[in-house]
């Protein structure tokens, strides 16, 4: 019986193994997706927000977490003229940009790089505009509502700027304290375009966070190292990982195991289990993402608001909400969160009524011998636990008031073409706004010049609407703002142009020797000030 | 002379009939025959026999326990998913595609495989030559590599992982039958059919064939398992059936997520697809010890 | 004997040849490009761009896939390596023991679990395994192949090596690390593994035990484990090498398929990424370097049979 008590030797060796996770000058946060690049200017999903905005760059300015008022970050302060066309912002003079293998600084940060980094955004000439991002992406990936609002980046000196506006407007402050203004360093641009490898600015990142870019390998791990000059206060971490581990079950037992501090997105069937663990915590922050099914508008029958209309009533939410998302997701029947100023609590509530459904549908000569196609991706995201089982849902739903439906799913590539070709009649989805402007909701979804790529996935084009939207954008009264939003949001649920199925929620778990951990569920994941303690001694009944 | 009818009268047995009688002494060569049969019934009238349409939602039973456990319905023996489907239904759904493709990959590839391993050994010189080589390549890749490239080439769908997977066994397969024909024809009996002047096709029909029957219950059987594992494998891995059609290996990967929840929803699946390999190799291990004794 | 070689050698080119025009058709099926050219051109590039090591780059990172393939395959050869100790440590004693004592009740326990190893669909088993910890209580990693926390550069892609040559950072903790990682992947390989060898060894020393040098041996007088040491053992090893050669493959298909539950990134793991994500070369690649290994071992398990077995290499002599 040698050979058992070798193995069984091995297994104990199991016993001493939590051994890295009292390296308390590394912390790991295993994640489900990696980001599509390192530069949240261009990529505003939520992973890419993770691993970029509050990790690698700094803004001018942010927003306190707990006051929610504007501080100072790159800028110490602001001055306003009186006409709030013109703003006035104060650069820091300490600033170092990331020293690595690949980019050593000359100098610290100025008012140039502030506007070279913004300009990006705003001027077609811009030697960055067109990199890494195709034309057709540009006028959904680049901040409409930002490059809407200024006029002009003026340098008064190294260390001041001023941000001259097209018209008066409040909200700038909030733009530039959004994921996507953040200062990139224009000397490593430079550097760049004369040595031929501009496409490096996303993916090799420079930036002034409190960490700095070492290392991604193959899409599946992520390496940051301490900030090796760092103007702010000093990280308690030394090594920042982001290990991307798609499955939900196993990021928990990984978790379990110490070889994760934090995880996010658990699966949604074990989250009640993980709120009973007390040797880690849950934290939970609404969100103002939705998971939606879009009506192809375009094609026939659906075309048409009332059987649009009878289609809603048939999809019982609250099952779907029960069987996929469990207790991850809060019911809504509207796109905008509860928590948005332009939140309208009057709009009609959609009820499930198959009678009344087939009712509607027979009195308007829907043709039942048809067969909708349910398009769904293969891959789950945050917008869903479970794409294929909500659509089996759906069908169903739809099959018990006689209409037929097909699920079809897709991979990434085959989704988009898809997507372009209008081959679908439900869409299964959902939207991220990465900004609390409503706008930053409603435009990709509405807007006719948006394809069903950049989020107008029912192909939705009215022109009562569009004038409505664009109006809006330009207001200048607030009251105003918000009565044509409000109006919108009634529009949208006559019209039945999306259903909401639910408001998601973020939940990220992290082990209890990790604290101080910052999570935004707008802007992303902040790991400036987690700190992290040699682990308790754990009991073994996890 | 006095014929001692009752003693002396001896009952000539076809060898088809010694077989039979040697098998059906072992109770559990039978027993396994008889699974074998329940297999064959589910697979033909499993539209009757299951209780639910296996697609029927019951959205207020949802990731029911099997009947045994606390907070079980009587109505859903095995329990139900989270999207309140009856897991049995699904079960044998489930086990009624896999193992009927399974078969069919069995049949195919025991067909082609024959009369492409015969060729081999009964022919000479370049053709068979070209074979080998041919054969010793495809052998040096491994089936779950050769059935992932013949899916990606053809194209996802429960069919094509069929015919991948039954091309991807069929190398082996005929690489085993050459040996067991080789080796025969090398016997003393064999060469003297053939001085006889028996063609080729008789050679095969009355010589070789009659005396591999025992090696060729072995490869069909290894044959059937490695079909059902490779099909199951492909489903679960996403590259066979797609998500509409209940095939045992699909049912576990979709019930992946769950598994904390409700273990039973991978559980069920994966031991029919064991239940269902054990049975075949029972009753396949049965037939061989009956030719072996019956040639002894 | 050289001779042998020589021939055994002349044959393996041929496969190989057979190898890389079959790579060469799914390369060209997969890109689809244009096949008006001349195949045979195209077909001389391809060889000539293979002999300098251009295999190709991966559309998803831009890597030379031919490296990635490289490093993924090693992991894959460490897990079956693993596997195979493990696998030689249990079956081989329980498959003497089954031999030696035929037909008894220990040898139908033995042979029964054999019968379940082998009717086991592995990547059910892998599940089962993901979630012994959790149910069991203990804290094993299921997932990946040495924690991230770890930063081992790639020398050789044999993690046992590179964790051991980072040894002045981490000690022998990154070793022992991907020590625990293996352990529950190659337990469900060796599962499979475990239940061939008793099968072989078991075959084997029935066959080894019905010859007359055995017989002799125990009228010489020499106690039982004298006869199993000295002459069952070795009699009965030439045999079971020779069959878990050809098992090779069916060893690898199951390597990768645990692979991917317990996404240890080997060649499993790499190849199932390539095709979710559309980059094809990857098959190309895998057969290459795949099949190449199993011809390689082959060879090198012929050779090591003609130096453990005397009987084998007096017939290369008998041939001359």
């Amino acid at each position: 019986m040698r050979f058992l008590s070798i193995y069984l030797c091995l297994t104990l060796l199991s016993g001493c193994y939590q051994a890295e996770s009292s390296l308390t000058d590394s912390l790991i946060y295993c994640t489900d997706e990696a980001p599509s690049s390192f530069n949240p200017q261009i990529s505003h999903d939520v992973a890419s927000l993770d691993a970029t905005t509050h990790q690698l760059y700094n803004r001018l300015v942010k927003i306190d977490p707990i006051s929610q008022h504007f501080i100072a970050d790159v800028a110490t302060h602001w001055s306003v003229s009186a006409d709030k066309m013109a703003y006035t912002f104060y650069l820091r003079q300490d600033i170092n940009f990331h020293h690595n293998d690949y980019f050593t600084p000359s100098r610290k940060l100025n008012a140039d790089d502030v506007i070279y980094s913004f300009q990006r955004l705003l001027s077609k000439k811009h030697p960055f505009h067109n990199v890494n991002i195709s034309k057709q992406a540009q006028t959904y990936l680049y901040p409409q509502p930002f490059s809407n609002l200024v006029r002009q980046i003026i340098k008064i000196d190294d260390h001041t700027i001023r941000f001259v506006l097209n018209k008066p407007s409040v909200t700038l402050l909030a733009n530039l304290a959004a994921h996507y203004a953040v200062i990139h360093s224009k000397e490593y641009a430079l550097t760049l375009l004369k040595s031929g490898q501009a496409e490096k600015i996303d993916s090799h990142p420079i930036g002034t966070g409190p960490y700095q870019f070492k290392q991604n390998s193959n899409r599946q791990l992520i390496r940051y190292q301490a900030h090796k000059y760092p103007w702010q206060t000093p990280v308690n971490i030394n090594n920042l990982i982001f290990d991307i581990t798609p499955n939900s079950t196993k990021r928990y037992a990984k978790l379990l195991s110490g070889e994760c501090d934090i995880i996010t997105n658990p699966a949604s069937s074990q989250v009640h289990q993980i709120s009973k663990n007390h040797h880690i915590t849950l934290s939970i922050q609404p969100t103002t993402n939705v998971a939606l099914i879009a009506f192809n508008t375009q094609k026939p029958y659906l075309n048409n608001a009332v059987i649009r209309n009878a289609l809603t009533q048939a999809i019982d939410m609250k099952n779907i909400l029960d069987a996929v998302f469990f207790d991850t997701a809060t019911v809504t029947h509207s796109l905008l969160a509860e928590s948005s100023w332009a939140y309208n609590p009057r709009i009609p509530k959609a009820d499930f009524n198959p009678q009344q459904s087939r009712f509607l549908l027979k009195q308007s000569n829907f043709d039942f011998s048809k067969t909708l196609r349910i398009l769904t991706p293969i891959k789950n995201s945050i917008f869903n636990p479970h794409f294929y089982k909500t659509a089996e849902l759906i069908q169903s739903n739809l099959a018990d008031i006689g209409v037929i439906s097909k699920i079809i799913q897709l991979r990434h590539v085959e989704l988009q073409l898809a997507l372009t070709e209008g081959e679908y009649d439900l869409y299964l989805t959902g939207i991220s706004p990465y900004t609390n402007d409503p706008d930053n909701l409603f435009r990709p979804l509405l807007n006719c010049n948006a394809n069903a790529l950049a989020g107008n996935s029912s192909q939705w084009c009215d022109n009562k609407m569009q004038r409505l939207l664009d109006d809006t954008l330009l207001e200048v009264n607030f009251i105003q703002r918000v009565k044509n939003y409000y109006q919108l949001q009634e529009d949208i649920q006559a019209q039945k142009i999306y259903i909401p199925i639910a408001h998601l929620l973020r939940f990220d778990v992290s082990n209890k020797n990790i604290s101080k951990l910052q999570i935004n569920p707008l802007t992303g994941i902040n790991f400036h000030h987690v700190k992290k303690v040699a682990p308790l001694i754990k009991e073994a009944d996890l | 002379m006095l014929i001692n009818n009752e003693f002396n009268e001896q009952k000539i047995q076809s060898p088809l009939q010694y077989i039979w009688s040697i098998f059906r002494n072992k109770s559990i060569a039978v027993m396994s025959m008889w699974a074998v049969v329940t297999l064959i019934i589910i697979i033909i009238f499993c539209h009757y026999i299951i209780p639910y349409p296996p697609s029927l939602q019951h959205p207020n039973m949802l990731l029911l326990p099997p009947y045994w456990a606390d907070g079980s319905e009587q109505a859903h023996l095995l329990g139900t998913d989270d999207l309140g489907r009856d897991t049995f239904s699904r079960l044998l759904k489930g086990v009624q595609l896999t193992l009927s493709g399974a078969l069919l990959i069995t049949l195919v590839i025991s067909i082609l495989g024959i009369i492409i391993g015969a060729t081999a050994a009964l022919t000479q010189g370049i053709k068979a030559s070209v074979l080998h080589h041919f054969l010793d390549a495809l052998l040096a890749i491994p089936t779950l590599l050769t059935a992932l490239i013949l899916i990606v080439l053809l194209g996802m769908s429960f069919e094509n992982s069929l015919l991948a997977v039954s091309l991807s066994l069929l190398p082996q397969f005929i690489r085993g039958i050459y040996i067991c024909i080789e080796s025969e024809l090398n016997k003393q009996y064999l060469i003297a059919l053939r001085l006889d002047g028996a063609t080729n096709i008789r050679l095969l029909r009355f010589g070789i064939l009659p005396n591999i029957i025992e090696p060729l219950v072995t490869l069909l059987n290894r044959s059937f398992t490695m079909a059902i594992l490779e099909i199951t494998t492909l489903g679960f891995l996403g590259f066979g059936a797609n998500m509409e059609e209940i095939e045992l290996g699909v049912l576990i990967s979709q019930n992946l997520d769950l598994v904390y929840l409700s273990p039973y929803l991978v559980l069920f699946p994966g031991l029919a697809i064991f239940i269902i390999i054990i049975i075949f190799n029972v009753f396949s291990e049965g037939i061989r010890h009956a030719v072996i004794e019956g040639e002894e | 004997m050289f001779n042998y070689f020589i021939r055994r050698f002349y044959l393996l080119t041929i496969t190989a040849f057979i190898l890389t025009l079959l790579a060469f058709i799914i390369e060209h099926w997969t890109a689809h490009s244009d096949i008006n050219d001349n195949m045979i051109f195209h077909y001389w590039d391809y060889m000539l761009a293979i002999m300098q090591g251009e295999f190709g780059y991966s559309t998803i990172d831009n890597q030379p896939i031919i490296r990635v393939g490289l490093i993924a395959f090693a992991s894959t050869l460490e897990l079956c390596f693993f596997a195979f100790i493990l696998a030689g440590l249990v079956g081989i004693p329980l498959g003497l023991f089954a031999g030696l004592k035929r037909n008894g009740g220990i040898d139908y326990c033995i042979m029964t679990l054999a019968l379940i190893g082998l009717a086991l669909p592995v990547f059910w088993v892998a599940i089962l395994f993901t979630m012994l910890p959790n149910m069991g209580g203990w804290l094993m990693p299921i997932d990946g192949n040495i924690s991230s926390i770890y930063e081992v550069p790639v020398v050789t892609g044999f993690l046992f090596i590179d964790s051991l040559l980072v040894s002045d950072k981490y000690q022998l903790d990154a070793f022992l690390n991907h020590l625990i990682h293996i352990i529950l992947p190659s337990s469900v390989l060796a599962i499979f593994l475990i239940s061939e060898i008793i099968r072989l060894t078991r075959h084997a020393v029935t066959m080894v035990m019905r010859t007359n040098y055995i017989k002799a041996a125990h009228a010489k007088g020499l106690t039982r484990s004298q006869v199993v040491y000295r002459h069952v053992l070795k009699n009965a090893t030439p045999p079971i090498v020779h069959q878990l050669r050809l098992q090779i493959s069916t060893i690898i298909s199951f390597a990768m398929t645990i692979e991917i539950v317990f996404s240890y990134q080997g060649a499993g793991m790499w190849l199932f990424d390539s095709i979710q994500q559309g980059d094809y070369i990857a098959l190309s690649t895998a057969i290459l370097i795949i099949s190449g290994f199993i011809l390689l071992s082959t060879i090198l398990v012929d050779l090591f049979l003609v130096i453990i077995s005397p009987t084998i290499r007096k017939s290369f002599y008998a041939d001359q």
